[in-house]
């Protein structure tokens, strides 16, 4: 039975310190009761496995979800507290501005896409682990991005802004990287693992009838164009900004698609 | 009656061990013991549980020795007694609305 389980465990990826763990236990089970009945090794070491997997990228995404909402307020609050708004021209090279700004907002969206997403399967059917744990890591990275555009901005517009909010935001933006760490150490664990059932539905199994990538898409342009040409008071800027928007929404979509699990 | 408790079996094991520090072995007797035999379920089976209710905070184990071997040993956590009494709420008011309804 013991080396039976073991070599279950070996092929459903669980190793190290947790196999150890359980046959030490079920060896001793065996020598209290050398007759006990502890099932089929194959199934009893499945069923380790699928706990581990659900526990451990459920765990993850709320980690994530509540990581994501630092990066955020470490990402949006140097902005609100800017003392100027500098022209993207005016740092130290553009070849900083530039990617510093998609890295921001690309990596902001993303996050909070990828991140809700995650925590959405997460809660209404955590047994769909590859896509759970998919979501959580494109997150994660996502969330980095962002924050690694934060401080990369600060660099840019060291020598334009005033040196205390430079500070303030490379350090808001390493701190908030800090806490993103945890669950990706942990999606990674469980990723060898291999699970009995693991869904891939996509955004209709998330959202059932409002899962429609164009309506979605649709309606983020059009909230751009509002927000934008009301905070900017100007159309075209706003009309501008919405157009990098949609196609910032569909290459991201198409990129994401199996990442993100979005499609059927 | 193996079937029927596999849903409640987190909760049952959290009221075997709310008793004291138990290893497996002595759960699964105990179990037997509280159930009249009854609950006779795959012995295997309580021990990805015991690990499940590890994880979500509801039981914490240690290594002990006990007859010249290793064994863990589980006990309850304040989340865990929590836990179980909620359980046991929710499977009184089940079984009087069921008995209700059946008698």
């Amino acid at each position: 039975m013991i080396e039976t389980l073991a070599s279950e465990l070996a092929a459903v990826g669980i190793r190290g310190r947790q196999r150890e763990r359980i046959l030490a236990e079920v060896a001793d089970h065996l020598a209290c009761d050398p007759q006990a009945d502890l099932g089929d090794p194959r199934a009893l070491a499945q069923e380790f496995a699928d706990d581990l997997a659900v526990d451990t990228t459920r765990r993850a995404a709320g980690w994530t979800f509540g990581a994501l909402v630092l990066v955020a307020a470490a990402v949006a609050v140097p902005q609100l507290l800017s003392p100027a708004a500098p022209d993207i021209a005016a740092g130290w090279s553009l070849w900083l501005a530039l990617p510093a700004t998609l890295a921001v907002v690309i990596g902001a969206q993303v996050a909070f896409a990828a991140g809700c997403l995650a925590g959405l399967r997460a809660l209404r059917r955590p047994q769909d682990v590859e896509v759970v744990r998919r979501r959580t890591m494109a997150a994660i990275g996502a969330g980095a991005l962002a924050a690694s555009g934060s401080a990369l901005s600060a660099v840019n517009f060291w020598a334009v802004l005033p040196r205390w909010w430079c500070v303030l935001t490379l350090t808001a933006a390493v701190a908030a990287v800090l806490p993103l760490a945890a669950p990706a150490l942990a999606c990674l664990r469980v990723r060898p693992i291999r699970v009995s059932y693991s869904g891939t539905g996509g955004l209709s199994a998330d959202l059932g009838a409002l899962a429609r990538p164009l309506l979605i898409g649709a309606g983020v342009t059009f909230g751009m164009l509002a927000l934008t040409s009301l905070a900017e008071r100007s159309l075209v800027e706003g009309s501008l900004r919405a157009g990098f928007e949609a196609v910032a929404f569909a290459v991201c979509f198409v990129a994401l698609r199996r990442p993100l699990a979005l499609t059927d | 009656m193996p079937g029927r408790v596999t849903g409640y079996l987190d909760p049952v094991v959290l009221a075997v061990v709310a008793s004291g520090p138990l290893h497996g072995y002595a759960i699964i007797e105990e179990l037997k013991a509280r159930s009249g035999g009854e609950l006779d379920l795959p012995e295997g089976t309580v021990y990805p549980a015991l690990h499940r209710l590890e994880r979500r905070g509801l039981l914490k184990s240690a290594w002990s020795r006990g007859e010249g071997r290793r064994r863990r040993v589980y006990r309850l956590t304040t989340s865990g007694r929590r836990e179980l009494e909620a359980r046991a709420r929710e499977w009184r008011t089940f079984a009087r609305v069921v008995d209700g309804v059946l008698a």
